[in-house]
């Protein structure tokens, strides 16, 4: 300290005493550097034209200066040195200050050498790096230092904070998501880094991979459910793709649902929607208006039948077997998506007194319809899958080539009559055997 | 209180808590008694739990029940001793044979399960509870009133369920609902970012601007109302920032920023002890809060009370050393207090760490 003081007293004096000789003979006035002085900040030895103050001249030799092997030696002489921490910048490390700040002067604050502080990294730095179509918005303004620290950090690549809590200052709503919500997604959480390029990314929200195969490079079950899957869900494979239901950081709902599963099923499906195969029905509308729903979507779980990732079979994404005719020979198998909740015996024991309430007496009238070897009736033939506005979810009609054939079920205390249009009306009672 | 009451009371929390919770309230259990899998006929009443009972219906042919029933088996070995009884009834079909039950037992077996596990031949308890699709589960308290029923294990009702049983026995405050990330929010949260961004640039007039844009896209949008607000108290315009109060109280989210800004207008009146009071019990429950910390040095400080003041803006400092706000708090002080030398080298402080100029 004192002997910076020295210095410093020198400069000044020195300057005061000699100032109009200086102006007459100092390297600034002479013609070779006049034109150094012309920028808008000057170092301060250099301001009051004390050169010699970093400039050694080589005693009897006119114009010639000792070599400065270490300009940061030089730099610390007037300037406090550096509390280095763990990790030190390059240029910092070699003793190169000036890499970065001209000795001089410059136009721009701290002397740097170039007027975009980006440029100045870049200089060193893979200009690739931050060249991508996507850039975030810090590096996009050229400010390096609002992440970086110039000189010396106690975090790796000279990180101003240490992992997440570097992006939380500006991501504030991230850093509360991660807090509070019940389910995180670990990846996220860990490094933000994990998922997303911090300079620049050819990809939406500045992810490493295109969202799928970033989601993929973990998720590799589901890229063969998808790459597996008779029918597809067009959802996995257009607009955000994961992302479309998938909130990547953080949810309130299992497996980082954006919504409860139905509501966001029916996000989408709230129209009528073509795709290549079908029509689909608009559900928003239909739940809205037939009120008896189907065990699943009363738990609001569409996924309990149907393949989200894309569906085993080919028919609407179902996971499972189900026969897509109003007719078909019983085998068990061709109702394993029913048989996954319901009891398979429920179509295969012809007497029960309580596998269901549909018998006449003990004559199971599910076995009776079903289970036949030629044109045995589909579930479909009695029972709308989603929701109808009976109860057990029975159909009002149901469409039999061109015509929507009545069902015309009705409940009664002890069982119920059906006046449909496949038989004549016929009447079931539990509690006696009903012979007709 | 006398014990009796006590435990009426505690009774009657605990009932009215599961009651919010279940998904759905159906009444009383039905009594029953069946065969165990080693053929030991056990009672409803025998293994009711003292807390709570789980009554699960399963069968080995239902896809995912091996998974459920692992569940319960976790959860029947952590509270088992402290209430919960699981009872599993196999519905498996109207007439178990010999080789079926060998096979009923050997998935109990292979999937670990030690909780009761009873053979419902002739489907009686099936029917008696009306189930009609597997698995199906009714949580049923100590007095067999029946307090959630779960149809199959559909992704939130499942989560819903294990909640509640553990609910039951550690019992934890519940945390706020957090904004759902929507379609719409990611072009409000860039412009709040960026408000934030010019914000810390000392570029009030963008900031201000890029808040009021993201507001317009998301009203209820946290961040950019309490940048405006912050901006308020900053111009002195309390006015506005009363306004900013009420549209942040619709805000969902951490209000912990908006709880401090409020605070800090305490302090702004003058009102130092009420700021004492709220700010060392907000400390209390947010220990590692710098800011809080920085508050609290501001109010002792203006109190006149330098040791407590200079302890809380050194804790603020050691939790925080990149927040401009703290040294210019700090920088106040000592103003008031006459040190005005080493006040203008917080300030200097505090500028650079907000990147203006000196």
């Amino acid at each position: 300290m004192k002997y910076r003081f020295l210095v410093l007293l020198l400069v000044v004096f020195n300057h005061g005493y000699f100032a109009q000789d200086k102006e007459q003979t100092s390297c600034m006035s002479a013609k070779c550097h006049a034109s150094m002085a012309d920028v808008k900040y000057l170092h301060g030895p250099f301001a009051v034209k004390e050169c010699n103050a970093c400039h050694v001249p080589i005693k009897d030799q006119k114009h010639k200066f000792e070599e400065i092997k270490k300009p940061s030696d030089l730099c610390m002489n007037c300037h406090e040195p550096l509390q280095m921490k763990k990790v030190v910048h390059g240029p910092l490390k070699t003793g190169s200050c000036t890499a970065c700040h001209s000795p001089h002067g410059s136009n721009q604050q701290f002397m740097l050498k170039k007027s975009q502080l980006s440029e100045m990294c870049m200089s060193c730095h893979k200009k690739e790096m931050f060249d991508r179509k996507n850039v975030h918005p810090p590096v996009m303004d050229g400010d390096c230092t609002v992440c970086h620290e110039p000189h010396s950090s106690d975090n790796e690549k000279l990180l101003v904070k240490a992992g997440n809590s570097l992006c939380y200052t500006c991501h504030t709503d991230f850093e509360s998501g991660f807090a509070n919500s019940k389910f995180i997604h670990k990846p996220a959480s860990e490094k933000c880094t994990n998922c997303h390029d911090v300079h620049s990314s050819d990809f939406e929200s500045m992810t490493l991979k295109e969202t799928k195969e970033l989601c993929y490079k973990c998720h590799a079950q589901i890229k063969q459910t998808v790459a597996d899957a008779a029918s597809k869900h067009s959802a996995v494979d257009e607009g955000k793709k994961c992302a479309n239901c998938h909130s990547p950081h953080f949810s309130d709902v299992p497996k980082l649902l954006k919504k409860e599963p139905l509501d966001l099923c029916v996000s989408c499906h709230n129209d009528q929607l073509t795709t290549r195969n079908a029509s689909l029905t608009n559900f928003s509308l239909l739940l809205q208006n037939n009120k008896d729903w189907h065990g699943p979507i009363q738990e609001k779980d569409c996924s309990g039948c149907h393949g989200v990732h894309g569906g085993k079979t080919d028919f609407r994404l179902l996971n499972k077997s189900y026969p897509n005719e109003f007719y078909t020979s019983y085998a068990k198998q061709k109702y394993e998506l029913c048989f996954g909740c319901h009891q398979p015996t429920l179509a295969q024991d012809s007497i029960t007194a309580t596998l269901t309430n549909f018998r006449d007496g003990d004559k199971n009238l599910h076995f009776l319809h079903v289970n036949k070897r030629v044109k045995g009736r589909t579930c479909r033939a009695c029972h709308e899958t989603h929701a109808s506005k009976r109860e057990k979810h029975i159909r009002e009609a149901v469409p039999f080539g061109k015509w929507q054939l009545p069902v015309n079920f009705e409940k009664n205390k002890d069982g119920g009559k059906c006046t449909p249009g496949c038989h004549a009306p016929k009447e079931y009672k539990r509690t006696l055997p009903h012979l007709d | 209180m006398n014990p009796t009451k006590f435990i009426i009371f505690i009774s009657v929390l605990f009932l009215s808590r599961m009651q919010l919770t279940g998904q759905e309230s159906a009444g009383n259990a039905h009594d029953f008694s069946l065969k165990d899998i080693h053929g030991k006929v056990v009672s409803l009443d025998q293994m009711l739990g003292k807390k709570l009972t789980v009554l699960v219906f399963w069968s080995t042919w239902e896809k995912d029940s091996g998974k459920f029933l692992s569940k319960f088996e976790s959860d029947f070995r952590k509270y088992s001793d402290k209430g919960l009884s699981v009872i599993g009834v196999c519905s498996e079909e109207q007439n178990i044979t010999d080789s079926k039950l060998q096979e009923i037992r050997d998935f109990v077996s292979v999937n670990k399960l030690s909780f009761y596990n009873l053979i419902d031949n002739n489907l009686q308890v099936f029917r008696l509870y009306d189930v009609e699709a597997l698995p199906t589960t009714f949580l049923i308290d100590r007095y067999k009133k029946i307090l959630f029923v779960l149809r199959g294990a559909p992704l939130v009702g499942t989560d819903r369920l294990f909640r509640t049983i553990s609910a039951a026995f550690e019992p934890e405050e519940k945390k706020p609902e957090i904004r759902q990330i929507t379609s719409e929010s990611p072009e409000a949260l860039r412009y709040s970012n960026f408000a934030e961004l010019e914000f810390k640039r000392g570029k009030i007039d963008a900031a201000q601007k890029y808040a009021v844009q993201a507001i317009k896209l998301d009203s209820t949008f946290t961040q950019p109302l309490l940048l405006l607000a912050r901006l308020s108290l900053e111009e002195k315009n309390y006015t506005e920032l009363e306004n900013n109060f009420r549209k942040l109280k619709k805000c969902p989210g951490d209000s912990n920023q908006v709880i401090l800004l409020r605070y800090e207008y305490l302090i702004v009146q003058k009102k130092y002890n009420e700021a004492i009071e709220k700010l060392n019990s907000f400390i209390s429950k947010n220990k590692n809060d710098s800011f809080s910390h920085a508050l609290l040095g501001y109010a002792f400080g203006m109190e006149k009370n330098t040791g407590l003041s200079e302890q809380e803006f050194s804790i603020a400092a050691k939790l925080d050393s990149t927040d401009y706000r703290i040294p210019k708090l700090k920088a106040e002080v000592y103003n008031f207090n006459g040190k005005s030398k080493e006040a203008n080298e917080l300030l200097r402080r505090s500028r650079q760490l907000r990147k203006i100029a000196p």
